[in-house]
């Protein structure tokens, strides 16, 4: 497993804001995910 | 409004000329030893997935690139970082593919050469390609494509001629289980086959949207059926130990041909073969790159030349300072971008992506942002 400390020293500065970049995203994404998903749920449930 | 068009041929050669491209430096896979070629084949079927999600992405938006798709799903305040990294990570990718390729000329064919006047040679070519436009890049790209394909063809039937392929280097077939075979796949999906990702920023220009999944799905296919073959070629001629341990191993596949004492000394044709995969690579990447840029901040056509020097700058000072020796190169290519870089940006997000997409389109919930 990757740790910071190698991520960062050893890969440099770009690999790492993608990386935590990335991850970031990826948990914003389930959170739009999520609220889509309610929308989309209370619509279809007052059809 | 789109002004710049490819046609279906044009996308193909584009897609066979990306997918190709460095990887045939690598010999993908090669953690299942000999049977190498089977985990590529696995990869294969993944990538087809992968094909059919990002087309999927891209048929709700015919006339979008990713920078404008994610601002219609996602609106301008999340998307912009989004765009951002996406835009760092083609550069990023850029910056590998130009260094790889500049030190295979410096290691093959120009030893005395420093690595910096190859390189700079090289982003000469792109920022001409980059002032020109999609269009001519895949213009040229349908003009090369015929030789590029015919090349790569000969150079397989000479192997095959000289005598120096032995088919049973193959064998044993999946001697340890299928799991090391699985597991050396999972790498191979992301590089090469994930990284068609890129193609979201080229696919709103291609003439006919309703070819797009067909043409792409089949070019990675046939460029699919050439990295197994090139694959098959590397492990019955150097055996798979060799073929791991060579740094460019179909390079060495090469200069091993020997028709009658008399066809040999192909490597120049090899370099060739893998320089012009190369080039278009990189370009692809940092025309991506570059667009990305460009759509988000609405760079207009008269300011463009700036961009494109201040990125072909950034870039060259950027290989020459990062990439430490081949080794390094190597490391983070496997060990960071593989396993970390490549999976986020061309798996999970897409998928996301894709997956509100479909949750808006049902709900209405899209507004279609008028091209900048």
């Amino acid at each position: 497993m990757l740790d910071f400390n190698t991520l960062y020293n050893k890969a440099g500065l770009v690999p790492t804001i993608l990386i935590l970049g990335g991850v970031s995203y990826a948990g914003i994404l389930i959170l739009v995910l999520l609220y889509n998903l309610v929308q989309y749920l209370r619509g279809f449930l007052r059809s | 409004m789109v002004k710049e068009r490819i046609s279906q041929s044009q996308l193909f050669a584009l897609i066979i000329f990306f997918q190709i491209g460095s990887t045939t430096l690598f010999a993908l896979g090669i953690e299942a030893k000999q049977d190498a070629w089977i985990a590529v084949f696995i990869a294969l079927l993944a990538g087809i997935v992968l094909v059919w999600i990002f087309t999927e992405i891209q048929k709700h938006f015919p006339h979008q690139n990713l920078a404008e798709i994610l601002i219609s799903v996602l609106g301008k305040w999340i998307a912009s970082p989004l765009i951002i990294l996406y835009a760092l990570s083609f550069f990023w990718t850029a910056s590998f593919n130009l260094y790889e390729f500049s030190e295979f000329m410096v290691s093959t064919f120009f030893f005395e050469t420093p690595i910096s006047a190859i390189l700079f040679l090289g982003l000469l070519l792109m920022i001409y390609s980059l002032f020109l436009g999609v269009e001519v890049i895949a213009r040229s790209g349908e003009i090369i494509f015929p030789w590029f394909l015919g090349f790569i063809i000969i150079m397989f039937l000479l192997t095959g001629i000289s005598g120096i392929i032995k088919p049973n280097q193959l064998l044993p077939i999946m001697e340890n289980g299928v799991m090391p075979v699985l597991k050396a796949s999972t790498q191979v999906i992301t590089f090469p086959f994930g990284e068609m990702v890129i193609f979201l920023m080229y696919w709103c220009y291609v003439n006919n949207q309703q070819v797009i999944r067909k043409t792409s799905i089949w070019a990675v296919i046939i460029a699919g059926i050439i990295l197994i073959l090139s694959l098959i070629l590397m492990i019955t001629v150097l055996g798979a130990q060799l073929a791991s341990n060579e740094s460019i191993s179909l390079f060495k596949v090469f200069q091993k041909i020997n028709v009658g004492n008399f066809i040999q000394r192909l490597d120049a044709i090899g370099g060739a073969i893998l320089f012009i995969g190369g080039f278009y690579k990189g370009l692809l990447y940092l025309y991506g790159s570059r667009m990305l840029i460009q759509t988000l901040f609405n760079i207009k056509a008269k300011h463009q030349k700036w961009l494109i020097t201040f990125l072909v700058i950034c870039l060259f000072c950027y290989i020459l300072l990062y990439f430490k020796d081949v080794d390094f190169y190597r490391w983070v290519g496997l060990q960071i971008n593989n396993k970390y870089v490549y999976p986020l940006f061309q798996i999970t997000i897409p998928i996301f992506l894709l997956v509100i997409i479909k949750l808006k389109t049902k709900g209405k919930g899209i507004k279609k942002i008028q091209r900048m």
